[in-house]
């Protein structure tokens, strides 16, 4: 069998980065084979800093935003219980579940802390825990678990917006709300409980995560160095691609049309199913064009069609709602296109950031 | 449910028992001879290279430099022969090979390295250990027709032949390990049915049993066995460590629901009941459901966790079952004694750390990325020093 061998020229990684760099440049003169420039510790540097400043902290804060103008539509909603209130209240969920959707794809950091992820978004819901646990609630009316510390201890599922989604996407919504006070006080409680993540996840950002960007190679920090940080980044970039792709299409989508499940789309009961993808998608867009200076010019064109692609995708052939489509042959297969283009789309963003030396997770994503 | 305090996975853990600095004695054991054996030099691990192939890794820790041999397929735990000191590299499930090599010779090129087949209609679940003398291998196997774990013992004076085939007496035996008496052998049945038809896929998760089975190495016997709470039967037991007082630690992967924090880490001795290690609820959280690596230290009182899903290594004192302490450590799953007061890890990212448990310290040793032609190397799920 062939031998490879490779002898290490440091002895030791260099606390300076700029005579490790100059090492590796010298190195990369010497083995001429392996010659596209890597960003520098300051490349990345500013791309972090640009990230944050730029898409995480404006993104959480429209978060914040909305899901308080959720809130207090949800409050008046139970002061006056009409048509016109009911109508408020849909719009304000589907701004502050845009917000969110927008920002979904961050999966570290505030996000992490007391199942914050799942809190706000139960999903996928394999085991119908929203509806049971929310059923549950609504039958017994105990006043009591409105109250902040009983509250706190209620289950996950049913503190997010698909319990809410339910409670608003129901024909006999503003019956149900006017002869229920219990159940409206649950829905404007579920979204002030909403309203006060959303707040701590933006208050928590700028106030712990920012300087841990900032300054990444702090002692007891968050990150190990600059390339660690962009290395979070950049996984909130390329894994999500494969998640939409698995969850939100091939998981209701079954093995063949035939097989195809409604009920498994993300928010179907809103209706919304195929705009959250286009504002993942676009979302993850604004992520990658911050990238974009860093990338080997080989793979940039790709990359962008591949966006354009998935975005038209997604905007104008699904627009009869997926709940609908995914049971007809034209929608199905305009979902099987959608699929196809996200994974290649995963497959380049994969590639191009590969080249670029980071290593998104072997042992995170495949061990045994 | 109570939402803690922020706490960032990776800063230190001011809620943590502050237990006092450990104290590492001169005891030498985990060495069952009780002869000092010289110095640990060389690192080994199955990498995946640049070029998405796998291969073995030997790292000097002196002089850094790393040699690299190609695998059939991807390998998953890599041991030495106690007393020739050769390797034995063994295919990841469910693969179906094992391949030994002479690690005194400076070429590896120079004999053609041998590569043995599981035949018995069985596959492999990458772990195994070899006897305190150096004859018998003993490896976790799934007999595919009937789906049972196997537990086969082979003899490398006649060319590794099948010597016996033992029932591992559970599903998906995974990592194993030797008690002091030399007979004894320790098992983590995972409990995880699958089969080689439909790869890596879990195939009986709501009936899972996973146990910790202790069998005789001459009779095949059962001595022992231990299951978990029926409410746990989610937790898969994958790998476990044993220290000189065949005090067993164990590392679980939990296959229930991701949302409840169960514990991950546990102890057992024979004639005792198993005792699951708890941890602040945020520790927990950190872990995300997963144990990839166990690892007693030298003095048999320490034992360090990877958790790769959460970028984290945990440090426990066996003893008094705390959690002393936790780090951030991007992809690590590998990990090793490499003298008394350090591991060693190894990353995904090509990164190798020292975890100093005396200043309860952990600093990067070697990068991959600091040679360019190493770049890209991926140190894989486990690691071993000799």
């Amino acid at each position: 069998m062939p031998k490879h061998t490779l002898s290490i020229k440091c002895s030791s990684v260099s606390s300076s980065k700029f005579s490790l760099a100059m090492i590796i440049s010298v190195l990369c003169l010497s083995l001429s084979h392996k010659t596209l420039a890597k960003p520098t510790f300051e490349q990345w540097q500013q791309f972090n800093v640009t990230t944050l400043n730029t898409y995480i902290l404006p993104r959480y804060k429209s978060l914040a935003e909305e899901s308080n103008l959720l809130a207090e539509a949800s409050s008046k909603l139970c002061r006056e219980t009409s048509a016109e209130n009911l109508i408020l209240n849909i719009q304000h969920f589907h701004r502050s579940f845009d917000a969110w959707q927008s920002i979904q794809n961050i999966n570290f950091g505030p996000i992490e802390t007391g199942m914050r992820g799942f809190s706000l978004q139960f999903w996928p819901d394999k085991k119908n825990h929203v509806g049971k646990r929310l059923q549950a609630l609504l039958e017994q009316k105990n006043q009591q678990v409105l109250s902040d510390e009983s509250f706190a201890k209620l289950p996950v599922s049913v503190k997010g917006f698909p319990a809410i989604e339910r409670l608003l996407f129901n024909d006999e919504a503003l019956s149900l709300f006017q002869d229920q006070n219990f159940r409206c006080q649950l829905l404007s409680k579920i979204s002030h409980d909403i309203a006060l993540k959303a707040q701590a996840l933006h208050t928590e950002w700028q106030e712990d995560m920012a300087p841990q960007f900032q300054n990444p190679t702090q002692v007891d920090g968050y990150f190990e160095d600059e390339i660690d940080a962009a290395t979070s980044l950049l996984k909130t970039l390329v894994e999500p691609i494969e998640v939409i792709g698995d969850l939100k299409l091939k998981r209701p989508m079954g093995s063949t049309l035939g097989k195809a499940k409604y009920k498994r789309l993300e928010s179907w009961r809103s209706a919304r199913s195929a705009r959250n993808i286009r504002l993942n998608t676009e979302s993850l867009n604004a992520l990658y064009q911050g990238l974009k200076s860093l990338l080997p010019h080989s793979g940039i064109e790709a990359i962008d069609s591949l966006f354009v692609q998935a975005l038209q995708q997604t905007g104008t052939r699904l627009n009869t709602p997926m709940k609908d489509s995914i049971n007809t042959p034209k929608g199905y297969a305009n979902m099987t296109q959608l699929v196809q283009t996200l994974s290649r789309l995963h497959a380049q963003l994969e590639s191009s950031v590969g080249k670029l030396g980071i290593h998104l997770g072997f042992n995170s994503r495949d061990g045994d | 449910m109570l939402i803690p305090p922020l706490s960032l996975p990776g800063l230190a853990i001011s809620g943590l028992a502050q237990a006092s600095t450990p104290v590492i004695t001169n005891n030498t054991s985990g060495i069952v001879s009780g002869k000092a054996l010289p110095p640990k030099t060389t690192l080994l691990s199955s990498v995946r290279t640049a070029s998405n192939t796998h291969a073995l890794a030997q790292f000097d820790i002196a002089t850094q430099a790393l040699s690299t041999v190609p695998l059939p397929s991807r390998a998953h735990e890599v041991i030495t022969n106690p007393v020739t000191q050769e390797i034995v590299v063994f295919a990841r499930r469910p693969g179906t090979w094992f391949m030994v090599l002479e690690q005194t010779e400076a070429d590896l090129e120079s004999e053609p390295n041998r590569v043995y087949e599981s035949k018995l209609q069985h596959h492999f679940y990458g772990h195994g250990r070899f006897t305190p003398e150096g004859r018998y291998l003993i490896t976790t196997e799934q007999h595919i027709p009937s789906g049972e774990g196997r537990i086969v013992i082979r003899d490398r004076e006649r060319n590794y032949q099948v010597d016996a085939v033992f029932p591992s007496y559970g599903i998906g035996p995974h990592q194993l390990a030797l008690l002091s008496d030399q007979d004894t052998i320790v098992i983590a049945n995972g409990g995880i049915r699958t089969h080689p038809d439909s790869g890596r896929e879990k195939l009986n998760l709501a009936t899972m049993r996973p146990s910790l089975a202790y069998i005789s190495r001459t009779s095949g016997k059962l001595l022992e066995q231990h299951f978990l709470p029926q409410s746990l039967h989610q937790l898969s037991i994958r790998h476990l460590d044993v220290n000189a007082q065949d005090q067993v630690i164990f590392g679980m992967q939990n296959q229930g629901n991701p949302l409840l924090l169960v514990p991950l880490v546990g102890s057992h001795r024979l004639g005792q009941n198993i005792e699951l290690f708890n941890a602040e609820e945020s520790s927990l959280q950190a872990m995300k459901q997963y144990c990839g690596s166990v690892c007693f230290d030298t003095s048999g009182q320490y034992v360090a966790i990877t958790s790769p899903k959460g970028n984290l290594v945990t440090l426990w004192d066996a003893q008094s079952r705390q959690l002393l302490h936790q780090f951030r450590c991007p992809d690590a799953c590998g990990i090793y004694q490499l003298d008394k007061a350090n591991f060693m890890l190894s990353s995904g990212r090509g990164d190798l750390y020292q975890l100093n448990i005396i200043d309860q310290s952990l600093s990067k040793f070697w990068s991959a990325v600091s040679d360019i032609s190493s770049d890209d190397l991926a140190w894989d799920n486990h690691l071993h020093i000799a």
